[in-house]
């Protein structure tokens, strides 16, 4: 009898597992955004876009599948609706990369590269994504996007596929995760990278400082 | 005997005889034909034009160029709406594959195409680097390097395979990969992949790119079955069914298929018309069919000779050799209305009409000969096609007249009543012109002379390509469009290296590389691609692989402690590095990346034993300096086909220029054995002057005055001396000529007006029939006084 009571409880808990690796196993790309949401996935990027400047500390883990090895830095991240994205990175070396409409800057050491949109669409189209998302440009990220959304408890998800097959063929989806503001920005490459922005201590600043002016000018 | 004294009228040949040596010729010309091989119709509208460049191994390069241009096919499919537009080009690039006599059509480029390229610049990553690269190495800057490296590995995005890493531990080829993306030498035109797609977003429309070739076959092949027709019929259904689409085409094989089915539509409409004038005229004059037949028999046998002829000389006969060779319906036409006439009139046995309108027509088809030889002398293609055309042709229809008709039965009583009556009429036109008094002839020939003065004084001897064809206005839309969506910068302007083999060539496009950028900073130019810039020389790739173990080499290792790998990673890695030495990269390597057509320029391969690269220069702005530069160059030469198609068309002007002249005297002297000086000396009088008013009216018309126009006035010497020719070697009281030389001169003027409506040769047939109408009018304006002066 006794053995039959445990094998019941273990019956129990192996079901209780199964259903809970079930749910957990499917993931953001299982909740297209249905009308009904739209209007509230709206909302988030309206709330996300509510500030003309965004500063946050971020922690960056490029995840390289083929040696599986994750390469961190860290540093400041930050957002001017104007002039565009910055990440200001402390360690493991200082260096700035920004990024606006028409080109990324690399700066480290006095040694600046500068490399043009011009040329190359995805490149544009990846700007124009991230600033788009902080911009809170819905229609945009709707028209180059097929959108995911699930409302967690204590969080949403939001996942963003290219539509555009060449990006695609670079950038397999973006995921967005945060609660009243943004908090995890994961950038699913194609050939398996995995590049994930942890932002902490989200600040709204009404300006730049004139440090900041000089990587975001 | 001279030929002055010589009797051009003892001909006797038995009929049986006549016949079978008619045949004869005839058949042997048929023999060599088949033999040959049949013949082919050339609608590539570059076929026609003459050689430009002196030397024979770099016009053979640039043959080589011009045929893998003359199939390339572009097609823009656009749509204000995305999904519209790459629903569209998928729609056709389906249909497209399944169009026979198109190959390689291109429509999606596989996502993997910029993989491509980080795999083809990782296999090379020591031997092909960066030019920023090269130039840090260079400058012991590998801190460069190391900056490029975390660069990508700390920023948001990488740009090509991070996975690489440990075989690449500076990220070489990423850096490369970056340097392509930014010099734009992934593209020579605007379009950018979307959706796998070239696509740009231009004037509100979203535009799609295809391309295609012709196959080998593709220009020469009947129209009806050319891939280029069943294209446009299909872009006809798409805007009928969705307005809003649009299909742009461009390509050499497109203006030859328009051109050509222009071209048939125009010698459909010319032998229509001429041949429905002849058969109203012929039965007008005559009231018999039996002229009626015995006059196509002879066109029509003259028009086959002449087809013949040109395919066993050129091969294949070019479709606008057939338009102007429609003229020929009108010039054969002459030997058979002098025969007929007299046949009709004097209703005489077949040799004695021979015996009397031998003489005429003798000299008529040697002068006229004279003229059409001249243009052998002219080395253009066009030009000695329709020449060959026209004498084979004329050939036959003088074989036939002489022996031929005069087995033709004799004329029935009702024939003779009725050509008398239509001789009758058309003597009084001769007997008005014999009855002016000399001093209306006088100031005829004044006010004809004063004509002259205006038009003249602003000759202007055109030479531009582009007279020669002109483009229909959905071709220039479409042309315009083509060029403003593909942004297109190319003037058709390269430089071509000679070298004896592909490293010979590389070397010399690279050494003279720092030239082309110093022209480029100097704004002579704005840019230049070739194949040294995606494939360096064994001995650059060498010298770039030693550059990486001296400088690269040494910071290896610190690279790879930093970068958290082992010291296992790193032996493994010198290994790999080590083993690479002599791992170039290779032709067959590029040929994977997505520059095929590019490739097709830039190489032209071996020709007569050298081997030959192309360099293509964009935006050209000073064209001197560079070929200054050029001249000072060993086996680098400037290759500018329009600029050389206009110089030689200049030169070939001023050749046709002598050979007018030269023709004229030749006339002249051959006159000169038959006729005493005076005499031939009036006979050339006519023609030259005749020239001369048909030059003044293209002027006053406003029509270029080019080659065509100027070959036409080699034509007037030959063919409007005939008249005045007719008339000396008419018996005495012979009306029955001047009905004949009207008649010629009705369906000569008929066929060369017509010509003279078409696009192509419109210059051409407006002087020509000029020319002979004031050659007809001169020598019934001026025979009668030159008579008078000979018999006195």
């Amino acid at each position: 009898m006794i053995k039959k009571k445990y094998s019941m409880r273990w019956i129990s808990l192996i079901f209780f597992v199964f259903i809970c690796a079930s749910l957990g196993a499917q993931d953001i790309f299982d909740y297209p955004v249905t009308s009904e949401q739209s209007a509230e996935v709206d909302s988030i990027f309206s709330e996300l876009a509510s500030h003309d400047i965004i500063k946050s500390s971020y922690r960056q883990i490029k995840h390289i599948p083929s040696i599986n090895r994750d390469v961190i830095s860290s540093g400041i991240f930050l957002f001017h609706k104007e002039r565009g994205l910055a990440w200001i990175v402390k360690s493991p070396f200082p260096m700035n990369i920004t990024i606006n409409d028409s080109e990324i800057v690399q700066e480290a050491g006095g040694q600046r590269q500068i490399l043009s949109f011009g040329d190359d669409p995805s490149f544009a189209q990846f700007s124009t994504t991230v600033q788009s998302v902080f911009r809170g440009e819905y229609d945009v990220i709707k028209k180059y996007y097929d959108m995911f959304y699930h409302k967690f408890p204590d969080h949403w998800t939001i996942a963003l596929e290219p539509k555009d097959e060449t990006l695609k063929s670079l950038i397999a989806s973006f995921v967005l995760e945060g609660n009243t503001q943004i908090e995890t920005f994961i950038i699913n490459e194609a050939q398996g990278g995995i590049t994930t922005y942890e932002f902490e201590d989200l600040q709204y600043p009404d300006s730049l400082t004139s440090e900041e002016s000089d990587v975001l000018p | 005997m001279s030929f002055r004294n010589m009797s051009l009228n003892k001909i006797n040949l038995p009929p049986k005889k006549s016949i079978i040596l008619w045949a004869a010729l005839h058949a042997v010309l048929l023999l060599v034909f088949l033999i040959h091989g049949g013949m082919s119709i050339s609608t590539n509208l570059y076929a026609i034009l003459p050689k430009t460049n002196e030397q024979q191994k770099l016009s053979d390069v640039e043959n080589v160029v011009t045929s893998r241009l003359n199939s390339q096919l572009t097609i823009l499919v656009g749509n204000k709406d995305l999904s519209s537009a790459e629903h569209e080009a998928d729609v056709l690039g389906e249909y497209m594959s399944g169009i026979a006599g198109l190959k390689d059509v291109q429509l999606k480029y596989g996502t993997g195409a910029l993989d491509d390229f980080v795999s083809v610049l990782h296999k090379s990553r020591y031997h092909f680097l960066s030019p920023a690269v090269k130039k840090s190495l260079e400058n012991d800057n590998i801190n460069y390097l190391r900056q490029n490296c975390f660069f990508q590995l700390n920023g948001p995005f990488a740009l090509g395979n991070l996975n690489y890493l440990p075989e690449d531990p500076f990220l070489l080829a990423s850096s490369h990969l970056q340097d392509f993306l930014n010099s734009s030498l992934l593209s020579s035109n605007a379009m950018s992949l979307k959706d796998s797609y070239l696509h740009r977003e231009y004037n509100g429309r979203h535009w799609i790119m295809l391309t295609a070739k012709t196959d080998s076959s593709g220009s020469e092949i009947d129209i009806k079955t050319n891939p280029v027709a069943s294209l446009l019929e299909y872009r006809e259904n798409l805007l009928l069914s969705d307005p809003a689409s649009e299909i742009v085409f461009s390509g050499v094989p497109v203006h030859s298929y328009l051109a050509a089915r222009q071209s048939q539509r125009e010698i459909s409409f010319l032998s229509t018309l001429s041949t429905l004038f002849i058969v109203v005229l012929v039965l007008l004059v005559f009231r018999s069919f039996l002229p009626l037949g015995a006059t196509f028999f002879s066109i029509l046998m003259g028009i086959l000779s002449g087809l013949a002829g040109v395919a066993i000389i050129f091969d294949e006969i070019h479709i606008f050799t057939i338009v102007f060779g429609t003229s020929l319906i009108g010039i054969t036409v002459d030997y058979s209305f002098h025969y007929l006439t007299h046949w009709a009139e004097s209703r005489l046995d077949g040799k004695k009409i021979l015996n009397d309108v031998i003489p005429g027509i003798s000299i008529g088809l040697l002068t006229t000969f004279i003229s059409y030889g001249s243009f052998f002398f002219c080395p253009f293609p066009l030009m000695r096609q329709m020449a060959l055309f026209s004498l084979f042709g004329l050939c036959s229809s003088f074989l036939t007249v002489g022996l031929i008709y005069p087995v033709l039965p004799k004329a029935k009583m009702r024939t003779s009543e009725n050509i008398g009556k239509a001789i009758n009429g058309v003597s009084r036109l001769f007997d008005f012109s014999a009855r002016l008094k000399t001093p209306v002839r006088i100031v005829i020939v004044i006010l004809l002379t004063a004509f002259l003065f205006f038009g003249i004084p602003r000759l202007s001897i055109s030479n531009s390509v582009t007279d020669y064809y002109t483009m229909s206005e959905q071709m220039k839309a479409w042309e315009m469009t083509s060029r403003e969506v593909l942004d297109l910068r190319s003037t058709g302007i390269y430089l071509t290296i000679e070298g004896s083999s592909l490293e010979d060539c590389l070397e010399t496009s690279e050494r003279i590389q720092a030239d082309i950028d110093e022209m480029i900073s100097k704004d002579v130019l704005g840019s230049a691609m070739g194949l040294q810039q995606f494939l360096p020389s064994h001995k650059s790739q060498q010298s770039q692989y030693q550059l990486v173990k001296e400088k690269m080499l040494p910071a290896a290792l610190r690279q790879f402690i930093e970068l958290g790998f082992s010291n296992t990673d790193y032996k493994n890695w010198l290994e790999d590095f080590n083993s690479r030495e002599d791992q170039f990269l290779e032709k067959a390597d590029i040929l994977k990346l997505p520059i095929g057509s590019l490739l097709d320029t830039f190489d032209a391969g071996e020709v007569d034993g050298s081997y030959y690269l192309n360099i293509m220069l964009f935006d050209v702005k000073d064209i001197d300096s560079i070929k200054s530069w050029t001249n000072g160059q060993n086996k680098v030469f400037l290759m500018n086909k329009v600029n050389e198609l206009n110089l030689t068309l200049e030169k070939l002007s001023r050749l046709s220029l002598l050979i007018i002249a030269a023709s004229y005297a030749l006339i002249f002297i051959v006159l000169m054995f038959r006729y005493p000086f005076k005499k031939a000396a009036s006979i050339v009088l006519i023609p030259i002057a005749a020239s001369l008013i048909a030059l003044n009216i293209v002027i006053l018309l406003k029509l270029p005055v080019n080659l065509f126009v100027i070959v036409g006035l080699i034509l007037i010497p030959g063919m409007g001396s005939d008249y005045i020719i007719l008339l000396n070697e008419r018996k005495s009281a012979d009306p029955a000529v001047y009905l004949s030389i009207l008649m010629s001169l009705l369906t000569t003027l008929l066929s060369f007006s017509l010509l003279g409506m078409t696009q192509l040769a419109g210059g051409f047939g407006i002087t020509v029939a000029s020319g002979l109408f004031a050659a007809f009018f001169l020598t019934i304006l001026l025979e009668p006084v030159f008579m008078r002066r000979n018999e006195e």
